[in-house]
């Protein structure tokens, strides 16, 4: 297979649409889950997007307009189990109903990770599905993206190639949100005013926006190349995921005081990159194990 | 027809062609004792160089056909341009002809001027330099002083300029001066053709830190060229520079950047490494960073090819991979490596160039926050 720089125009399109359901579905009160949103994804048939004839191979959709459409996804910060449920769809010989929400079992050093616990019934196991056994408790660090904690397997681990699939959408998950971020920064370093000039005018601040959009543009460029060589996220996912983490935290810095408040959706993102690395790091030493 | 991407198989057979032309045709005195050659023999070499480009069909790749070019685009630009690197190809003397020169003639040149000046540059018969940056206008381009004051049929020419590349062997000078008042800034700006055989106009060199003579300074003091030789409208120089400097930051200078940071990583990686625990240490994070750079200026390269020829991305680019080479001729220098010392010693000096060319990091930076983020200019955007 030749290799991919750009998404194809299905990729684009499947993208502005699902960006679009994400940002109105998380407009409401119910912001990390909303149910109504996850309905609207299955009756419009978005979580069976990356069915392929047979397991792991692409559908119309490649993998590369998958991970855009992920990081658009990102953006708008949404709790759901899309991605791993396109994931784990990926690999069934024997796919459920469009509605019913799959995830992952992750093994970390002596634990087990699962997320989004409360939102989906059913694991991966192999080429079908199994219901979630057991008891966990819930990382909610990052509200976007819950990850249960068990001692005990809640399920059969995923197969490695699906560990693998998930780890690159989770990524490019990742670069939405800190993308977002970066969109927050620019547009309140426009408005802002000191010293009677918009601080977006400063360089010292106008820099600091440049170099983040140029390390959002490489960590896009990072999810292109592991979209075409997922080998290689083992060294390159977590450097890219760091690279995120430090936008974010630059975008906080250019808001000062405020970013540092709750009433500022900033650590949103930071929290979700945080949580995307623990999950990418564990997901991938699964999957070579 | 020029290709759109990278898979399109058009460009595989392009790729095997120019592999099979520059394994032939690279001089063997180039490839046996490059780094022994003279100036001179080294200059020579370049020259001949840009007749040999010409003859194979490689001098106007991205030019046009009617103006004897191949009418392909920048993915065979940055192809060619790649694999040469790798190769290690000499690089001809006419470069600012073909980057600069050529394509402000092609777009906003008269039909006389095409005819007269395009296929000496194809040829390499007649060798180009640029007459913009200014003892006092560098970064701050458009505050440039040398006037040229139209008298008759010519204009006479009196100013200075700086960091003219080749100067020493050039015929003539892509020249932008002030035709309109003190103080005019971008408004009275002017693009001409100089030549630069004539009774005042003097270049005198300007050696650079590495101690390489590529640099000169140009006085011209009543120079003459015809008003025939106006690029563009009289005082609108500006906006035609603008158009062509995006080609002078393009593709040929990535894809060389990228080989080189290539060059550096394998030396880490199969000498270096082994005696230096600090360059072993970082080797990691570098082959990471500089993939990440290989992917973005694929994908840019493909936006581009697809239309979206915006000179953003090459602001992105050129931020990166000038800081990159530095960070890392500064790990290979202080890293230890006992055998490559004396070496990375000179890349140090040598790279310093990087980000300071064709745009400085901190305006390359400005770039991208006003004409990508869209962020206000600096002092001009008061509340």
């Amino acid at each position: 297979m030749s290799t991919r720089y750009l998404p194809s125009p299905l990729g684009l399109e499947v993208t502005d649409a699902v960006h679009q359901m994400a940002v109105e579905g998380t407009a409401g009160e119910e912001r990390w889950s909303p149910a109504k949103l996850w309905a609207e994804l299955a009756s419009g048939g978005w979580t069976e997007l990356a069915d392929g004839d047979t397991p792991g191979a692409d559908a119309d959709v490649t993998l590369l307009d998958l991970c855009v459409m992920a990081e658009a996804w990102g953006r708008a910060l949404v709790g759901l189990p899309l991605l791993s449920t396109l994931a784990a769809r990926r690999w069934l010989a024997e796919r459920p109903p469009a509605g019913t929400a799959i995830t992952l079992v992750v093994p970390e050093w002596d634990r087990f990770l699962l997320p989004y616990p409360a939102q989906a019934a059913l694991v991966l196991a192999g080429g079908g599905t199994a219901p979630v056994a057991g008891e966990s408790t819930v990382d909610d660090h990052a509200p976007s993206l819950p990850l249960g904690r068990a001692g005990t397997a809640p399920g059969p681990l995923a197969p490695a190639g699906a560990l693998r699939d998930y780890a690159l959408l989770a990524t490019a998950e990742a670069v939405g949100a800190t993308d977002r971020a970066l969109q927050d920064a620019v547009e309140y370093a426009k408005t802002r005013v000191q010293f009677g000039r918009p601080i977006g005018s400063f360089q010292a601040v106008k820099h600091t926006l440049a170099d983040m959009h140029r390390d959002v543009e490489l960590a896009r460029s990072g999810v292109t190349w592991f979209s075409n060589d997922p080998a290689a996220m083992t060294g390159g996912a977590p450097y890219v995921l760091q690279l995120c983490a430090s936008v974010v935290e630059r975008a906080i810095q250019v808001y000062g005081g405020i970013g540092y408040t709750w009433e500022c959706d900033l650590h949103w993102s930071l929290r979700h990159v945080t949580q995307a690395h623990r999950l990418v790091v564990a997901a991938l030493a699964g999957s070579a194990s | 027809m020029p290709a759109t991407s990278f898979a399109d198989p058009a460009v595989d057979e392009f790729r095997r062609e120019v592999t099979a032309w520059l394994t032939t045709a690279i001089p063997a005195e180039w490839r046996e004792r490059r780094n022994d050659l003279t100036m001179d023999e080294e200059i020579e070499i370049r020259r001949v160089w840009d007749r040999q480009l010409f003859d194979a069909g490689y001098a106007g790749l991205s030019w046009p056909e009617q103006f004897g070019g191949r009418g392909l685009g920048v993915i065979e630009d940055f192809t060619f341009n790649d694999i040469a690197a790798r190769m290690d190809a000499p690089e001809g003397l006419g470069r600012v002809g073909r980057l600069l020169a050529g394509p402000a003639i092609m777009h906003h040149g008269t039909p006389e001027m095409q005819a007269r000046f395009l296929p000496a540059i194809l040829k390499g018969e007649e060798l180009w330099c640029q007459g913009f940056s200014e003892p006092g206008a560098g970064s701050d381009l458009a505050s440039l002083g040398t006037r040229a004051v139209r008298d008759g049929d010519v204009y006479r020419i009196q100013g200075q300029k700086v960091w003219t590349t080749y100067a020493q062997f050039s015929d003539w000078c892509l020249l932008l001066a002030r035709t309109g008042a003190a103080g005019s800034r971008s408004r009275g700006l002017s693009l001409m053709l100089v030549p630069m055989r004539q009774p005042g106009v003097e270049v005198r060199p300007l050696i650079n830190i590495t101690g390489t003579h590529e640099f000169n300074e140009v006085f011209f003091d009543g120079a003459e060229t015809s008003t025939d030789l106006l690029v563009g409208a009289e005082d609108e120089g500006w906006a035609v520079s603008g158009t062509i400097l995006t080609h002078e930051r393009g593709v040929g200078f990535g894809a060389i950047a990228l080989n080189q940071l290539h060059g550096y990583l394998r030396l880490f990686t199969e000498h270096c490494a082994a005696h230096a625990p600090a360059i072993a240490a970082r080797l990691p994070e570098f082959v990471t960073r500089v993939e990440l750079l290989r992917w973005q200026m694929m994908r840019s390269l493909e936006k581009m090819a697809g239309g979206d020829a915006s000179p953003r991305s090459s602001a992105v680019l050129k931020v990166t991979w000038s800081e990159m080479v530095q960070e890392i001729v500064h790990l290979a220098a202080f890293g230890g490596c006992p055998e490559h010392t004396d070496l990375y010693r000179t890349r140090l000096l040598f790279h310093r160039a990087s980000t300071i060319v064709s745009g400085t990091s901190e305006i390359q930076r400005n770039i991208i926050g006003e004409r990508v983020l869209g962020l206000p200019r600096e002092g001009s955007a008061k509340a």
